[in-house]
């Protein structure tokens, strides 16, 4: 019964039209922006895997597309804190703090174990520009949370890994930046 | 009143062999969770090859995690075009949905069929629509294009499929709560009558929900240890078989047949169009 009380509360939060992503600081913006162009860079005049591809051309693209990235952002110094940057760190682990210790919390919580790879598969410790591993899982990112997180590009996404939210070219597989301890 | 109705046979077995099998049906298979490439994955695959003998359908739909692990090309070999091989070769399509094993890159897989796109909808038949979900990132972007695509789809069967279980017994995972709470009023809103969803290892009918049947069978390869817990909830569980379904929509109804790996039906029944029920 408890569940559907929690279900209860959020979708009354939904209905109010509660649920609205935070405005980022304009440097996160801006970062995520000069990231996207340094891929754009970095993967020119590699072909897009075509909708209808066969495997070894899927694999090959994603290969090449990940070491691009990976080289690129290395010759930059790329480290933990380019994108979450300190105001948008503090504005991003409010948000998740507040959701989790709010009324849809616990649900929230939970969610946020499904996937995760310090909770299923193997464990592993994220860092800038590695990737993502290939046997591991992608954590749920609470979808009532997830519309209040500062909106991000297409293929750029939040994950968890452990307590951590992770920034993640789903594309490439690439990790981009690591937000320790974001969960509570 | 908006209910789907659920008719639980009694005589499964009469069924069973009395399929619909009606003239200018849509007939199609379910699979979940499919991705091991191991004997157990090979063995429901080579049921469901056998079950298109007698039950001829014209594609699958794949509820997510298609390739558990590595997603080199050797992978997609060995986790699904070697156990599906038979159905490939017959023609037969799958449309694909997302897991949270899965890499977004299958989205330009050609035997997946989601042409380039994480979210997306197809029509096989005038008057039905599928809408496929990436249930591991529920955004604004794709809550918005769902909208559009429900209100202009103008189908009357509308059926949606992709990872995450709205309403699950699980012992292991259980419901995914906050992706209810922004899908299910559209789903009510628009009129969608079945809801498929694997992750879970097993399988489970839900009784009707806000007059939507949700399905989970996400028992095609692997099982979950735990299983289901002892639910209201649960009009339909087993844990313990691999499984697929077969469906046939014919005009307003919508039988199923949901089938283990030793070839026995454990659960059927119809759906009732949603939309058709509420027609006074």
């Amino acid at each position: 019964m408890r569940i559907f009380a929690t279900l209860a509360l959020i979708a009354a939060a939904l209905a109010a039209n509660d649920v609205k992503p935070v405005a980022p600081p304009k440097e996160f913006d801006a970062r995520l922006k000069a990231y996207l162009e340094l891929k754009q860079k970095a993967t020119k005049g590699m072909d897009e895997a075509p909708v209808k591809s066969d495997p070894k051309t899927i694999e090959a693209r994603k290969t090449a597309a990940a070491q691009a990235i990976s080289d690129a952002r290395a010759a930059t110094g790329a480290k933990q804190g380019d994108l979450f940057t300190p105001a948008a760190a503090t504005q991003i682990t409010k948000v998740i703090r507040s959701e989790m210790k709010g009324p849809d919390g616990a649900a929230a919580k939970k969610e946020a174990t499904a996937g995760n790879p310090a909770s299923e598969g193997t464990p592993f410790t994220p860092k800038v520009n590695m990737l993502y591993p290939a046997n591991a899982p992608l954590s749920t990112v609470p979808t009532t949370l997830l519309l209040r997180l500062p909106q991000l590009p297409k293929d750029i996404e939040y994950r968890f890994v452990g307590k951590a939210l992770i920034l993640l070219d789903a594309d490439a597989r690439v990790i981009l930046d690591i937000l320790p301890n974001a969960q509570p | 009143m908006r209910t789907t109705l659920i008719f639980a046979a009694a005589a499964a077995s009469l069924w069973a062999a009395n399929p619909p099998l009606a003239k200018d049906s849509l007939r199609f298979a379910v699979i979940g969770d499919t991705g091991t490439g191991d004997q157990y994955a090979i063995q429901l695959a080579s049921r469901v090859a056998e079950a298109r003998k007698t039950f001829p359908f014209e594609f699958a739909v794949m509820l997510g995690d298609n390739l558990y692990g590595g997603e080199n090309a050797k992978d997609y070999e060995k986790k699904f075009e070697r156990p599906y091989k038979a159905l490939l070769d017959a023609g037969v399509k799958f449309y694909a949905s997302l897991g949270n094993h899965d890499e977004p890159s299958q989205v330009n897989y050609k035997n997946f069929n989601m042409n380039g796109q994480r979210y997306y909808s197809f029509k096989p038949r005038p008057g039905v629509r599928f809408f496929a979900l990436d249930s591991n990132y529920m955004d604004q972007r794709q809550l918005s294009w769902l909208e559009d695509e429900l209100k202009a789809s103008g189908s009357e069967w509308k059926i949606c499929f992709f990872h995450h279980p709205l309403y699950s017994s699980g012992e292991r995972h259980g419901p995914s709560v906050t992706l209810r709470a922004v899908l299910e009023p559209l789903f009510v809103k628009y009129n969608v009558s079945l809801v498929l969803q694997g992750h879970e290892h097993f399988y489970e009918r839900i009784k009707p929900q806000a007059g939507i049947t949700y399905i989970i069978a996400g028992a095609s390869a692997k099982l979950r240890e735990g299983g289901i817990a002892q639910s209201e909830i649960t009009a339909k569980g087993n844990a313990t078989d691999r499984s697929f379904i077969l469906m046939e929509i014919d005009k307003d109804e919508l039988h199923f047949q949901t089938i283990n790996q030793d070839g026995k039906i454990f659960d059927l029944g119809t759906v009732k169009r949603a939309q058709e029920l509420r027609k006074p």
